[in-house]
């Protein structure tokens, strides 16, 4: 049975102010920071495992963990940035625990990229000309070419495009340098415009 | 790979320092090549930030912090069970441990030829390309036995029978 | 009983350490995500596949070219990869089970890496390649355990 209370909203009610409470024991408190968040984390989540029933279950135990260890949180970063690292480190091993990873550790030289994604056809993405195209089937066309990037690389680019957080915070979550961060995104945004040549002019 | 180019996506998120903006604003009214990256940087980000598609799952909130709930609340049980069981473990320990590492040892003498030997992984020395905008990487993981020389700029190259004609 | 264990481990590891002469073998793999309609590729080894698989994300994989070669002590030019790959290879210097070389990879009239390389026999160098079609070109170079005919 649900607790309603989580809806009881203090209107002016800060994160700080509920993760005090949620630490203290208040686990409605702590429900009320879940809905805000929820949908952000599961967008998260599923822009790394692109499967949407495995991203609502991810998203579930980023915030069941986030539970479990909120006496580690001390406040240094944002909450929603804490719950975005939980996301992103949880992604990542459920990929490498279906076999969707490099999962070797590079302890020499760390790569400045991951592996590229094969190109789709261009047979396929030449059938339709781009401005014929409604914006519904752009935005999936999009999506299918973020499909074909590798997991860091959606990451990044959902990170900065759709979250719009800087290089410092996306390397807290992603737990790089901000020089990896930005190779990152420029190798993501070169490859997205190979895998959508034909469909954007 | 030429740095600047690298730093076009910085440049184009505005999350360079002001001497590198500048130089790279400065560099590229005569460059057309850092021009056109600049571009596929521009255009990349507008696209994703106008079209991009934003997931959401269909969970009311209820139905999710009801989930997470029930999920704590089989945490924490699991955990309390936990804690009795190492307290029963603990005590079985003082009288097993000894036992143990005595069979570990033999075991260890016994079996020590047949893991003595070296780690057997290539090893790179030197790696390099005289290729403009081809970086190339080498990496080593000596748990895995695995050696690359990860080479990132290449061109594309389209499906031909050449290519995949088996060797005979 | 422990006796005869030390000593047959004893021979087998001397046994496994006598010198001989190395092939190279080169294989340049497609790799690639559709599932194919041909079988495995029985030339692939399943070390190489599963680090396919794992470093470089790709479920199938076809040898697309294939050339062994015995190594030699000049500089010499490995059968060619097919009309566009082709492979220069020096050995530098040769220590038991260690092949010291210079292993030079082209795609027609460009070299795309030269590299020196410490090979130790039966362990493979990946190299990644351009992308392909669907996919992508590694190519698995190494000294090769068996003796040279």
């Amino acid at each position: 049975m649900p607790d309603p209370s989580y809806k009881e909203m203090q209107p002016d009610e800060t994160d700080a102010q509920l993760i005090a409470k949620a630490k203290a024991g208040d686990q409605a408190a702590f429900g009320r920071l879940v809905t805000q968040y929820y949908q952000r984390v599961f967008h998260l989540a599923m822009t790394i495992v692109r499967n949407e029933t495995d991203a609502l279950d991810l998203a579930q135990e980023v915030f069941v963990k986030a539970w479990l260890n909120l006496a580690k949180f001390e406040g240094k970063s944002a909450f929603f940035t804490w719950l975005y690292r939980i996301t992103h480190n949880l992604g990542i091993d459920h990929l490498r625990k279906h076999n969707r990873y490099a999962m070797v550790d590079f302890d020499e030289i760390i790569p400045s990229e991951e592996s590229d994604a094969p190109v789709e056809s261009q047979l396929v993405v030449q059938a339709k000309q781009t401005e014929s195209l409604e914006k519904e089937e752009l935005r999936n066309r999009i999506d299918e070419a973020m499909a074909k990037l590798s997991p860091e690389h959606r990451t990044v680019l959902v990170l900065r495009e759709f979250d719009e957080l800087d290089y410092q915070e996306i390397a807290k979550i992603m737990e790089c340098s901000t020089g990896t961060v930005m190779s990152r995104i420029y190798y993501a945004r070169k490859h997205l415009k190979k895998l959508l040549k034909g469909v954007v002019s | 790979m030429n740095k600047e180019i690298l730093k076009t996506a910085a440049y184009v998120d505005q999350q360079t320092g002001s001497v590198d903006h500048k130089f790279i604003k400065r560099v590229s009214e005569n460059d057309p090549e850092l021009a056109s990256e600049i571009k596929i940087q521009e255009d990349m980000s507008k696209l994703l930030r106008s079209s991009g598609k934003r997931h959401q799952t269909d969970a009311t909130p209820e139905f999710f912090w009801s989930q997470v709930q029930k999920q704590i609340a089989g945490e924490e049980a699991r955990k309390r069970n936990r804690f009795s069981k190492e307290s029963i473990l603990r005590v079985l320990g003082l009288y097993w441990a000894p036992a143990f590492a005595i069979l570990l040892v033999v075991c260890s003498v016994m079996l020590l030829p047949e893991f003595n030997h070296s780690q057997r992984y290539a090893k790179v020395l030197d790696a390099r390309t005289s290729l403009d905008k081809v970086s190339v990487t080498p990496i080593q993981s000596k748990k895995s036995g695995v050696t690359v020389i990860w080479i990132e700029g290449l061109d594309y190259l389209p499906a031909n029978p050449d290519i995949l004609k088996d060797a005979s | 009983m422990l006796k005869k264990f030390f000593l047959i481990s004893l021979v087998g590891l001397m046994s496994m350490h006598m010198v001989h002469a190395g092939d190279f073998v080169a294989q340049l793999v497609y790799c690639f995500n559709e599932p194919p309609a041909q079988k495995e590729d029985s030339r692939i080894s399943k070390a190489v596949m599963a680090t396919i698989d794992k470093t470089f994300g790709y479920r199938y994989a076809r040898v697309a070219q294939q050339a062994t070669s015995p190594l030699q002590k000049t500089k010499s030019d490995f059968p060619p990869l097919g009309k566009d790959f082709s492979l220069k290879i020096e050995q530098l210097e040769h220590k038991g089970d260690i092949y010291k070389l210079r292993v030079n990879f082209w795609h027609k009239d460009k070299s795309i890496v030269e590299t020196v390389v410490n090979f130790e026999r039966g362990t493979p160098l990946y190299i990644k390649g351009p992308l392909y079609d669907k996919g992508l070109l590694l190519l698995v170079i190494q000294v090769d355990d068996q003796k040279s005919e």
